[in-house]
């Protein structure tokens, strides 16, 4: 087993989010701009969204051990959800009944008034023998599912229970199989056909994976009928399809392919249906869909939901995810309850933005939305915003419906049509190196295609996260934030790192969330300064403290680009480069002497057991020292744990031992030739409210606002001690959720502090001189040019980027 | 959220019945490996142990609880999040006395997270 090339492998990943490099081809963009308007259409529909926060009162005298909650079902009249979870219990003796520790509620909302009218406790219903395992509401009906248990027999079986929500009366009773048969499962969904009922059940044996449809008859009795292929395993049915009042179609996801069958309800006769009838239906999708009472079936997509029409075998779009104030985030992941198109009901459970509060205890939402007569936003001019890397958030979508909701004038609408991965190629990628390289290209090539477009007026008008896109940190592309921020105190916000977010001066893009990159360690291993190393220092590091191997795997041309880019200001100031001071010939001497000439190559091979990966050795290697782009808390507190006495991050190598750089996680900036630079500025202002800046604390991440960040870091601290957060904590590096054993203190809130205070720059990397770097400096590293020779070459080739950008 | 199951093992078979569930699309970031219950005697008493393992894929998480049958009455016992990329072998609290009679592993599933 490799343990190292899994770790490259992830770091791909790493990589994939981290870097983000340009390459400025030239910069001969027409200045002249065509500015084009675009209002919010009269004709776009919206709907008009009622959004409740489900919460289910408990007892808090117990400790709640969990609690989840799902649908049951709604009508005109109610909406039923169950919540099922429970508290601790210290110790399982015989005498423990199901109502001493279990919570199965069903809530009867009222569905115009969204009160609740009952809360319906099934465990004190059912008595001390049901063990409830599902609800449905269908029929103006609560079905309760349970594993009853029978004492007198001793056997149990899987029991339906009839309720009344209004008067809570038990009306009727159903066995309908044994639960304790070698392959029977509790049962999940039914589905009302006609006077039908179906309720399908996954069988699992140690050979085969087949499904078993039982069918409860208008008069009640029981069918089976079983759906297995002879010579493949049925993994999923994801729906049932009526035809008509007595017919079904049933779509299947087989090992490699789907079947669909037909089932005629009235003699029990399946059938195997012409899969090329049935070719344009996506099964991965009905995993999601809804079949109305009235006959239509309504499944969703990524952007919306759409009816399957049966009859002209396609999708129609009814409802796009973007005409309602939603947060766009967790819209896609909720459940269609009830839809006719006008009044659609949708709830689920999403994840909260709080990376620190327990995962057992869960969120739920309501939404309705009723088509509105007119669109309230019609009019308004539209503001593009695209996100580069990273995405648009839970919090930034709350934002933006924020803004939209509150300007009477314009409108933020997100974009993805600029995709850094339509340039990239990931073919005869083998090392780190080839993939900055590859990634450096695609970079450039993206944001030349932004540049110009900014410039030419039909750019997006909002950019957030492109901070690495050096290319349009000039006038022509993205206005100066600095009067806008600059009389920001220092004992609120941690101005150093707008500062060093500055270029020559000037904001174009500020950091609202940013990550640490340096060097995790024992803070009495640094040098003399106390927050990093000067080359000699780290030269001693690398040989004294982590025997000779240098956690920094970069081949020799990228080591010695981030080490340039650490000490950028040392080199070009005020557009003018100078390479001929010493620390330009100390940097370089560095890198020749003490760093190999490429990065390892990837060695790929199968998916590795990441419990083998934990006890690797790559793993205990790291336990002195980590080279890091720490991102959030977690992060560093993962690291702090796993190296010992690790509670610094300091810089790279450099000629005068300064502290770490600042990677930008989040940033926003506003293009030069935006359609309305102060409503974008409000945009921008909103970021930085303690109300959004605590949210981005608690989605794990380094914020601007100082109260803010010692609020989450105490929230974070909080949670990673508890028993729950000890087995949560991620391990970016491996790219999952690992165990942490440490206990973390109040001092680690005051060394991540001071640690931020250190931060030295933006790593703000700019690729037009990257890549004359990496052209230029190999020959020097292999000895066939001296640096005197090379040192020239690079400042004419430097200083001619820098005089085009004037 | 959606609510998966997995088959039960009656007592006294300890068998690793290895169960794969691969799912639609959507939700194809589950395997269940294996999935038993067992009856350890520590040197004062007996208790009772249901354990399963999990896989979930990478950008995924979901809830596992195992859930012991003893005497006919259902325990809930260990509760954890399984997250992206990792097999986690869940156990049960330990209860006292032995009995068991089944064991099953409810799933839920949280959905992709990043």
């Amino acid at each position: 087993m490799n343990t190292s090339s899994n770790i490259i492998s992830i770091k791909v990943l790493v990589l994939c989010l981290l870097f983000s490099l340009t390459l400025s081809s030239t910069s001969c963009y027409s200045k002249e701009s065509t500015v084009k308007k675009q209002t919010v259409s009269a004709d776009t529909p919206w709907y008009d969204a009622e959004v409740i926060d489900f919460k289910l009162e408990t007892d808090t005298n117990k400790h709640l051990n969990s609690l989840f909650h799902s649908i049951a079902g709604a009508d005109d009249k109610y909406i039923a959800i169950i919540s099922d979870g429970g508290y601790h219990v210290k110790a399982w003796t015989d005498d423990i009944e199901y109502k001493d520790w279990l919570i199965y509620v069903v809530t009867i909302i009222d569905r115009t008034t969204k009160q609740t009218v009952k809360t319906i406790d099934i465990v004190n219903i059912l008595g001390k023998c049901a063990y409830p395992t599902n609800v449905n509401y269908i029929d103006g009906k609560i079905w309760v599912y349970a594993d009853t248990y029978h004492p007198d027999t001793g056997i149990s079986m899987n029991t339906e229970y009839e309720i009344d929500p209004v008067t809570e009366e038990l009306l009727n009773t159903r066995d309908i199989n044994n639960s304790e048969d070698a392959t029977a499962n509790w049962i999940l969904d039914t589905y009302n056909v006609g006077e039908y009922k179906i309720l399908p059940e996954q069988v699992l044996t140690e050979t085969e994976v087949y499904y078993v449809l039982r069918i409860v008859e208008p008069d009640g009795t029981i069918a089976e009928v079983e759906v297995k292929d002879p010579n493949e395993n049925i993994y999923v049915i994801p729906t049932i399809i009526s035809l008509n009042e007595t017919s079904v179609l049933i779509p299947a996801a087989m090992n490699r392919d789907y079947n669909f069958y037909k089932l005629d309800l009235e003699t029990n006769k399946l059938s195997k249906a012409d899969k090329g009838t049935y070719s344009w239906l996506d099964v991965d999708q009905l995993a999601g869909s809804y079949n109305s009472p009235n006959g239509n079936i309504y499944t969703k997509t990524q952007n919306g939901i759409s009816r399957i029409d049966m009859e002209n075998k396609k999708l129609e779009p009814i409802l796009d995810f973007d005409s309602c104030a939603v947060n766009r985030n967790y819209i896609p992941r909720l459940e269609i309850v009830d839809c006719n198109e006008d009044k659609i009901l949708l709830c689920g459970s999403y994840e909260s933005t709080n990376m620190f509060k327990s995962l057992l205890v869960q969120d739920f939402i309501i939404v309705e939305l009723t088509k509105a007569a007119k669109n309230p936003h019609a009019g308004k001019t539209i503001l593009e915003l695209y996100a580069h890397e990273g995405g648009i958030d839970g919090t930034i979508s709350d934002a933006i419906i924020k803004f939209n909701e509150n300007n009477s004038k314009y409108y933020i609408q997100p974009t993805n049509r600029y995709n850094k991965r339509d340039y990239m190629s990931y073919d005869d990628l083998r090392s780190d190196d080839d993939y900055i390289s590859a990634d450096l290209k695609a970079s450039a090539d993206l944001s030349y295609e932004l540049a110009s477009d900014i410039a030419n007026g039909v750019g997006p008008d909002i950019i957030m996260n492109a901070s690495g896109l050096g290319q349009l940190n000039n006038d022509n592309c993205l206005v100066d934030l600095s009067p806008y921020f600059q009389d920001l105190d220092s004992d609120k916000y941690f101005t150093n790192i707008i500062d060093g977010a500055r270029i020559n001066g000037k904001l174009y893009q500020l950091p609202v969330c940013y990550t640490i990159e340096g060097i995790q360690t024992d803070p009495a291993l640094a040098g003399k300064t106390g927050i990093g190393f000067t080359t000699e220092e780290y030269k001693a590091f690398i040989y004294e403290t982590l025997n000779g191997t240098d956690i920094i795997e970069n081949g020799q041309v990228h080591y010695f680009a981030l080490l340039f880019n650490n000490m950028r200001n040392t080199f070009i100031n005020e557009g003018l480069v100078d390479l001929t001071g010493p620390e330009f010939t100390e940097l370089a001497g560095f890198v020749k002497d003490n760093v190999r000439q490429n990065s390892a190559i990837w060695d790929y091979e199968d998916e590795i057991d990441p419990e083998e990966l934990d006890n690797s050795s790559l793993a205990a290697s790291n336990n002195k020292a980590y080279y890091c782009n720490c991102p959030g808390i977690s992060g560093y507190l993962v690291k702090r744990a796993r190296i010992k006495n690790g509670t610094a991050i300091l810089g790279l190598p450099s000629s005068d031992g300064r502290g770490p750089m600042f990677g930008t996680k989040l940033s926003v900036a506003v293009s030069a030739n935006a359609l309305n630079k102060e409503a974008c500025i409000e945009f921008v202002r909103m970021m930085l409210t303690d109300e959004i800046q605590k949210e981005f604390v608690l989605n794990d991440n380094f914020v601007l606002n100082r109260e803010a960040l010692r609020y989450g870091l105490n929230e974070a601290i909080k949670y990673f001690n508890s028993e729950e957060g000890q087995n949560n904590i991620y391990e970016y590096s491996l790219g999952r959720y690992v165990r942490v054993d440490s206990k973390f203190t109040d001092e680690d809130i005051n060394n991540i502090e001071n640690i931020i205070l250190s931060c030295s720059k933006a790593d703000s990397v700019d690729a037009a001189i990257n890549m004359i770097l990496i052209e230029e400096m190999p020959a020097y590293f292999a000895g066939q040019k001296k640096l005197d020779q090379v040192i020239p070459v690079l400042q004419n080739r430097i200083q001619k980027v820098l005089d085009e950008r004037k | 959220m959606k609510k998966l199951i997995v088959a039960l093992t009656a007592m006294g078979i300890m068998v690793g019945s290895i169960a794969t569930i691969s799912l639609a699309s959507s939700e194809r970031y589950h395997e269940v490996i294996y999935q038993d219950y067992n009856n350890r005697f520590n040197g004062s008493y007996y208790y009772d142990i249901g354990w399963c393992k999990t896989k979930v894929y990478s950008g995924y998480k979901s809830y596992v609880k195992v859930s012991l049958k003893k005497n006919g009455y259902w325990q809930a016992h260990c509760t954890t999040i399984v997250s992206g990329g990792n097999t986690l072998t869940c156990y049960s609290e330990k209860i006292q006395g032995s009995g068991s009679t089944a064991v099953k592993s409810t799933i839920w599933d949280y959905g992709p997270y990043n």
